[in-house]
């Protein structure tokens, strides 16, 4: 089964993933990826941490896997950004949005 | 009959929750049990079998645990020595979650048709096991709190406050280390978030001179900034017979 590191970016701050976790279904991945992001990012907005959280996932060998992945789905592997969360202006709406991918 | 060591912790506990006399002492040891050794994560009862007896964590820890259909498990609670998970058995006839070994195990089976008979003969035992099982249903209702209301940290930092004040009761709670045999998978699985949050929050746990993780157990960096995270309010484990 390919392993898979799900680095952690909060604002500037990046927490890497050294450990990595096994997965047999990229769908899961990408899963994995939405709940981890979505829950950090839930606990950052609201105690005003972070207004920014990245989860960069990475297979082992770091290839890109995207075009595997369903239609429409913005997880990359290999450095790209896979899913980003960032907390609306106070003025703007209150949706999370996902931000443009940029490199880690 | 179950010997001083097995039902040691068993009996402290329930001296210091609901107060039990000597004759109580006498009628729950001379119960018939059936010691047994479990390897960590070896599932005990599962989710859907009848079991005919009961189960009395002498040593090791437990957790009870349900898997959605998708293979996404959540543990529902922590056990630790002298409790029985799986009393309700007694009444609910088929098991509607596991219980799961969390590290090697003494487990002693009580055969389901001596409590019972147990329950009949001795009303006051019988309402000892009773307030024992609100209880049970007490620390659910937190969990809930927990898991639905509290940001991650504190929701972890709450886990452990009850756990000490349980380990506690039984003698183990004292000094700056709090006996949680948990992985940090098993740690997202009871506070219901991924791994790498789970991994994340111990992290910051650490860095905010909190809570330090090692395998097996938890070191309290400061109290103080524990409380402050934990806000915990430990009426609902009703730790002694007027509460």
């Amino acid at each position: 089964m390919p392993r898979y590191h799900f680095h952690i970016r909060e604002n500037g701050r990046l927490v890497k993933d050294e450990e990595g976790q096994e997965f047999h279904d990229r769908t899961v991945v990408r899963k994995e990826a939405i709940e981890t992001g979505a829950s950090i990012a839930r606990d950052a907005f609201t105690s005003g941490s972070a207004s920014l959280v990245i989860v960069d996932v990475r297979s082992e060998d770091q290839t890109c896997l995207r075009s595997d992945l369903p239609e429409g789905v913005d997880l990359a592997l290999g450095g790209r950004v896979t899913r980003a969360f960032r907390h609306p202006a106070p003025t703007r709406s209150g949706q999370l949005q996902a931000t443009e991918p940029s490199h880690i | 009959m179950i010997s001083k060591p097995t039902s040691d912790a068993l009996l402290r506990r329930l001296q210091t929750t609901t107060g039990i006399d000597e004759h109580d002492v006498a009628t729950i040891r001379a119960l018939p049990i059936d010691i047994k050794t479990y390897e960590a994560g070896q599932t005990v009862v599962r989710d859907g079998e009848r079991p005919t007896a009961c189960c009395l964590l002498a040593e090791g820890f437990c957790i009870r645990s349900k898997t959605t259909w998708e293979g996404r498990r959540q543990i529902l609670s922590i056990h630790i020595p002298g409790e029985i998970p799986d009393l309700q058995s007694l009444y609910l006839q088929v098991m509607d979650h596991d219980l799961v070994t969390l590290t090697e195990c003494t487990l002693g089976f009580i055969p389901q048709v001596a409590l019972k008979n147990m329950v009949r003969q001795r009303p006051n035992v019988a309402e000892v096991f009773w307030r024992d099982t609100l209880i049970d249903a007490a620390r659910f209702r937190e969990w809930i709190v927990n898991v639905g209301q509290r940001p991650a940290a504190s929701r972890l930092a709450h886990i452990v406050v009850e756990l000490r004040e349980r380990l506690r009761v039984i003698g183990r709670g004292e000094g700056a280390q709090v006996e949680m045999p948990l992985t940090q998978e098993q740690i997202g699985e009871a506070m219901g978030i991924t791994p790498i949050h789970a991994n994340r929050i111990i992290r910051q746990l650490r860095e905010d001179g909190v809570l330090e993780f090692h395998r097996g157990y938890v070191t309290v960096l400061n109290e103080r900034n524990l409380e402050e995270l934990a806000h915990f309010d430990g009426r609902y484990l009703h730790l002694s017979p007027s509460q």
